[in-house]
């Protein structure tokens, strides 16, 4: 059995599909963990390309260095060098390794959560400390910092020449056809994605969600009743920055390489910046139809620009970004809360709320007329 | 009985001394106003009592308990709630979730329970009942599922002063609540908070200017100045005080 392949106007619609589904998962599970820091909770992380790579780089070194080790494959004392014939090997012999595939897939996202949750961790201190301005700046430095250190730092992930390969954990289901193993990647997207999406709907319809949302709008009051800010804070950016290293360990299964300037602050911080603010911060569905125009966009624009190209006076490969910038300039000023508004936290559902309220005994009429309050 | 005491509490920012001894109580069940010129302390005394300002020296005593340097959120948590001058409120909110997020130990806020609706369901159905109550209580019920940067000057300071009877504080500290707010309006929150003393023995501490208004339900008054207390006893006795007199017009 192979994927069966469709040409339409030129363009393999399933080999489309599955690359749309791909950086649609990616890009919404991240975006989701940026409305979780900055939607709901107000934290300004300019460094989401930070935990993203961090992931990225986990499942880099980690599979290919466990892959050598578990299957004793000859590294000639240089790993990093040699890691395309490693790779080679490898994939060979996970094709028999049921236990292997799934294994190293499910370590590598548990050491991605806790190296991105190691990650939040420690960026919580300055975002306990600073100011909302400042830490944006700060976070965007670091990640920069980060990225800079992988170029320059070979034995982790090979700098900026990068590792040319990295185990394929879905090579256990290439006897199947051609195509099934990155559709078996795919899939693995799509059920994370959904899982994140669950998961911070589930808090944003909670009474967390709401404290959450308190805290964004008001800090000094959430103190003054009860919440621990910095606590929840740093909870936050603990929860986000783990889901982001997974995202990014995925990633890095997905393209089977990595390297240092496989991603950038563009591509991690800004684009998901840029979904949430077009979606809706502080609303999923909002941020999940940012992604699919995001996506489509990306996707759409990759087909199209060629066509463009005589028609503008710049390089065709910058036409996405001014499209992109354009988009957002134009929601910003039309609809500054993005596509769709945040919404109450609807911890109970309307009717529920009602018959409660029918139900409160204490209706005080003598003592609170029902009276307009005063335009002070 | 006292319910809170402060003993000779300092503080400074800088060379300016906001606080520079002060030393007073506040009797459980009473309605008690502290009032002195701008600039003379009042407001850095909330803070301090609080959490919101460690003090450089003294003690803050409440229920016999110290509390002085706690952080607010735990204050919050022995019984002390607070409003604040300016209203802040949870903007983005509607009338009802800005009461409910001061619910107390709400186990809906915990990462992980938050996950299992089962867990808070019957917790956050209480808690709009009481919420729901009290938003009769102080007249804000038609605007309950408004979010708050839609409401007036007035029933923003309403909503402040509804979301601190969530908590079950048995000490509301209040920061100028009828400051902007029409005459009307004012003695309704005035006899509101005299029937919260008598119904659900809350003790209130007030700070507040206008003793036109406040003057007729007050237990007591404290007066301050220059971050000192100058003057503290009964109503009559404390504004025909010389030296409180004098802050005033000296002022
Ligand atoms: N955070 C602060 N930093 C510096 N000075 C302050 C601060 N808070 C209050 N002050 C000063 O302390 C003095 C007392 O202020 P405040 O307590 O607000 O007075 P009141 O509430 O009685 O009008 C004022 O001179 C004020 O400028
Ligand atoms: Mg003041």
């Amino acid at each position: 059995m192979a994927l069966p392949e469709l040409v339409f106007f030129g363009i393999d619609i399933v080999k489309f599909l599955i690359d749309f589904a791909n950086l649609f998962g990616l890009f919404l599970a991240i975006s989701l963990t940026l409305n979780l820091e900055y939607g709901y909770t107000g934290i300004p992380n300019f460094g989401k390309v930070l935990y993203v790579a961090a992931g990225a780089v986990v499942a880099g070194s980690i599979s290919l260095r466990i892959a050598a080790w578990v299957y004793s494959i000859d590294t000639r004392g240089d790993l990093i060098a040699n890691s395309a014939r490693v790779v080679n090997q490898a994939n060979a012999l996970i094709k028999n390794d049921s236990f292997f595939a799934v294994g190293i897939v499910l370590l590598t996202l548990v050491i991605a959560a806790l190296i991105g949750a190691v990650f939040g961790y420690l960026s919580s201190y300055p975002a306990i400390k600073l100011r909302e301005d400042y830490l944006g700046m700060l976070l965007l430095a670091v990640a920069q910092f980060f990225q800079i250190f992988l170029r320059g730092y070979e034995p982790l992930i090979g700098g900026t020449q990068g590792i040319s390969g990295v185990p394929n954990p879905y090579a256990y289901w290439s006897d199947l056809g051609t195509g099934v193993k990155d559709l078996v990647s795919t899939l693995v997207i799509a059920a994370f994605a959904i899982l994140v999406y669950l998961y911070v709907e589930r808090i944003a319809r909670s009474p967390l969600g709401r404290t959450l949302r308190a805290i964004r709008d008001n800090e000094n009051a959430s103190r003054a009743l009860g919440k621990d800010d910095v606590a929840v804070r740093k909870r936050v950016l603990v929860v986000a920055s783990a889901i982001s290293g997974m995202a990014g360990a995925l990633l890095t299964f997905n393209v089977l390489s990595v390297g240092a300037d496989t991603w950038t602050r563009i591509t991690y911080t800004f684009w998901p910046w840029m979904i949430v603010i077009i979606g809706g911060a502080g609303n999923n569905v909002g941020v999940a139809l940012g992604a699919f125009i995001f996506t489509a966009l990306l996707k759409g624009l990759a087909q199209v620009k060629f066509f463009f190209q005589p028609y503008i006076p710049v390089d065709v490969n910058w036409f996405q970004y001014i499209v992109f910038a354009s988009l957002l300039i134009t929601i910003l000023m039309v609809r500054p809360e993005g596509i769709l508004r945040e919404k109450p936290s609807a911890t109970l559902p309307r009717s529920k709320l009602q018959t409660i309220f029918g139900s409160s005994e204490l209706r005080d009429t003598q003592i609170a007329p029902k009276k307009e309050v005063d335009k002070a | 009985m006292r319910l809170l005491e402060v003993g000779n509490v300092s503080k400074s920012f800088g060379n300016l001394h906001a606080l520079d001894g002060v030393t007073l109580d506040v009797e459980s069940k009473t309605l008690t106003i502290l009032i002195g010129p701008n600039g003379s302390g009042k407001t850095t005394l909330i803070n301090v009592i609080s959490g919101f300002y460690r003090p450089d020296e003294g003690n803050v005593m409440f229920q016999g308990r110290q509390i002085t340097g706690l952080p607010p959120h735990k204050i919050y948590k022995l019984g002390i709630a607070r409003t604040f001058q300016i209203p802040t409120l949870f903007w983005k909110l509607t009338v009802l979730e800005n009461l409910l997020v001061a619910e107390k130990n709400n186990p809906g806020e915990s990462f992980l329970r938050s996950l299992l609706k089962r867990s808070w369901e019957n917790s956050e159905g209480s808690a709009a009942g009481k919420a729901f109550k009290i938003l009769e209580l102080v007249g804000l019920s038609a605007v309950w599922d408004k979010p708050a940067y839609n409401l007036s000057g007035g029933q923003m300071k309403l909503l402040e002063i509804a979301r601190c009877l969530m908590t079950d504080a048995k000490l509301l500290l209040l920061d100028e609540p009828i400051s902007g707010v029409n005459p009307t309006l004012a003695h309704e929150i005035f006899s509101r908070l005299i029937k919260l003393r008598d119904e659900l023995g809350i003790t209130f501490f007030v700070v507040e200017h206008r003793l036109d208004i406040a003057l007729s339900y007050v237990d007591h008054i404290i007066a301050m100045a220059l971050g000192n207390v100058i003057a503290s006893g009964q109503p009559e006795q404390v504004i025909n005080d010389p030296k409180v007199i004098e802050a005033y017009l000296g002022g």
